[in-house]
């Protein structure tokens, strides 16, 4: 199950921020190396963990075994202020274009090998499904440019926004990803599940209570 | 410097190559301009995987006439050290960067000559890992090549679009099963049975050039390289049981 959550909600919501701070500090400073985000309480966030970004958490048995945060194109974000060097032109800027940043499994969740797991191959379908009741079907994506080929796999539409870079020990190309019905089919075929995997939480499932018949 | 609108306009161009030999010779006309004159790409084989059947991995053949076959045929995928690091690395490397394994060194330069007389004197790999864990790569050679590091990140990149075209391509959304004609169904059947080309002539009622017209059809859109091949070809789409 991935639940969705306002940034606006957090405090309604303690316990899966909690452990999504402690899964991303894990990922993303423990593993990856991204020193400057690391702090000594071990939970990692950022200035845009504000009340315009979306939270997604995969949820194994109440404990968030993945993440991922959406962020509004029309606002500050990662591509835009963080990582300009990585677009070629203006960045995307639209209601409909948002970006998918911290994207995270669990290590013990991990069980694609090298491929995508489970949990992780949910949270593609949920920003999928979330996106497709929230007339949203672009996002764009700082990855390595071995998952453009992934995208493809999955009937995303893949156009690179500038050249790859090293940022800490990887290289990164951002990518803007469009999807629709197709995309919906083949990751579920994939994952061999055809059931949607999304609930919207707190204030988002208040705004759309029936949205998730995608 | 790559110029990016050039980049993006060249992977917006491959959406409509309706064939991976045509994804190949846009990509080639590209990679050409830095000497890369060849390319192959597809998915790895396992360590002892038969030559039949690494040849059904390959995605994009644009590799000089007659070195595929060579290099399967001296099974040097066991011995090619660009193979062993795309397996463990997943950055884009030159060949000459690969390390060749102490007990591999007589064989590898074996392999690494007969390489250069079919035209790769050298050359760049990109590994890759596909949705279900699959190694992948796409490698590109050629005789003299002069190739900036932006250069690569550019041709790294499209590759991929390439290799990601070429799989949608090999996969359809709705597959297409191979479509004999029930005349090259029959023929196919024979063959399957030991029949040579004229007793299926005298089998069928046709003439013995007939019967090979036939069969060279079958084995043509089985993807098949010769007639044993094509009959087992034609027992996995079930066509002979």
């Amino acid at each position: 199950m991935i639940i969705a959550v306002s940034g606006a909600d957090q405090a309604e919501f303690p316990h899966l921020f909690e452990q999504s701070s402690r899964l991303r500090h894990q990922v993303f400073v423990e593993e990856m190396g991204w020193e400057d985000l690391r702090r000594a309480d071990g939970r990692e966030f950022d200035q845009f963990d504000d009340e315009h970004a979306v939270h997604h958490f995969c949820v194994r048995d109440g404990a968030v075994v993945g993440y991922q945060r959406m962020l509004p194109t029309t606002r500050p974000n990662l591509l835009s202020s963080v990582f300009p060097e990585l677009c070629e032109g203006t960045p995307p800027c639209s209601d409909r274009i948002w970006e998918l940043t911290r994207y995270c499994v669990a290590p013990e969740h991990r069980d694609g090998r090298r491929g995508v797991s489970t949990a992780g191959s949910e949270l593609i379908a949920g920003f999928v499904e979330w996106g497709m009741s929230s007339g949203i079907d672009n996002v764009i994506i700082e990855f390595e440019p071995m998952w453009v080929l992934r995208a493809m796999q999955l009937q995303f539409l893949a156009r690179p926004l500038g050249f790859q870079r090293k940022i800490g020990n990887q290289q990164i190309v951002a990518t803007q990803v469009s999807f629709g019905q197709r995309t919906i089919d083949a990751i579920r075929a994939f994952r061999g599940a055809h059931a949607p995997v999304l609930e919207l939480w707190g204030r988002l499932g208040e705004a759309t209570p029936q949205a998730l018949a995608v | 410097m790559a110029d990016f609108d050039e980049t993006l306009a060249f992977i917006a161009s491959l959406d409509d190559a309706p064939t991976a030999d045509e994804v190949c010779r846009r990509l080639l006309g590209l990679s050409g301009r830095f000497g890369l004159t060849g390319v192959i790409a597809g998915t790895m084989p396992g360590s002892g995987t038969p030559p039949s059947d690494q040849q059904r991995h390959i995605l994009l053949d644009g590799w000089p006439d007659g070195w595929i076959d060579r290099y399967l045929q001296r099974d040097y995928v066991h011995i090619d050290p660009v193979i062993e690091r795309i397996r463990t690395d997943r950055n884009p490397f030159m060949w000459d960067e690969a390390p060749i394994a102490p007990t591999l060194r007589r064989e590898a330069a074996t392999m690494n000559g007969e390489a250069r007389e079919f035209g790769l004197a050298g050359g760049m790999a990109v590994p890759l890992v596909t949705l279900e864990g699959k190694i992948a790569s796409v490698s590109f050679g050629g005789h003299h090549i002069e190739l900036s590091p932006d250069d690569r990140s550019m041709l790294a990149l499209v590759s991929i679009y390439a290799i990601g075209r070429a799989f949608r391509l090999s996969r359809p959304t709705s597959p297409v099963p191979t479509c004999l004609s029930p005349r090259e169904t029959e023929a196919i059947r024979w063959a399957a049975i030991g029949k040579t080309d004229w007793e299926i002539s005298m089998i069928m009622a046709i003439s013995e050039h007939t019967a090979a017209r036939h069969l060279a059809n079958a084995k043509r859109k089985l993807g098949a390289a010769n007639r044993a091949h094509a009959v087992a070809e034609a027992i996995r789409a079930g066509i002979v049981r």
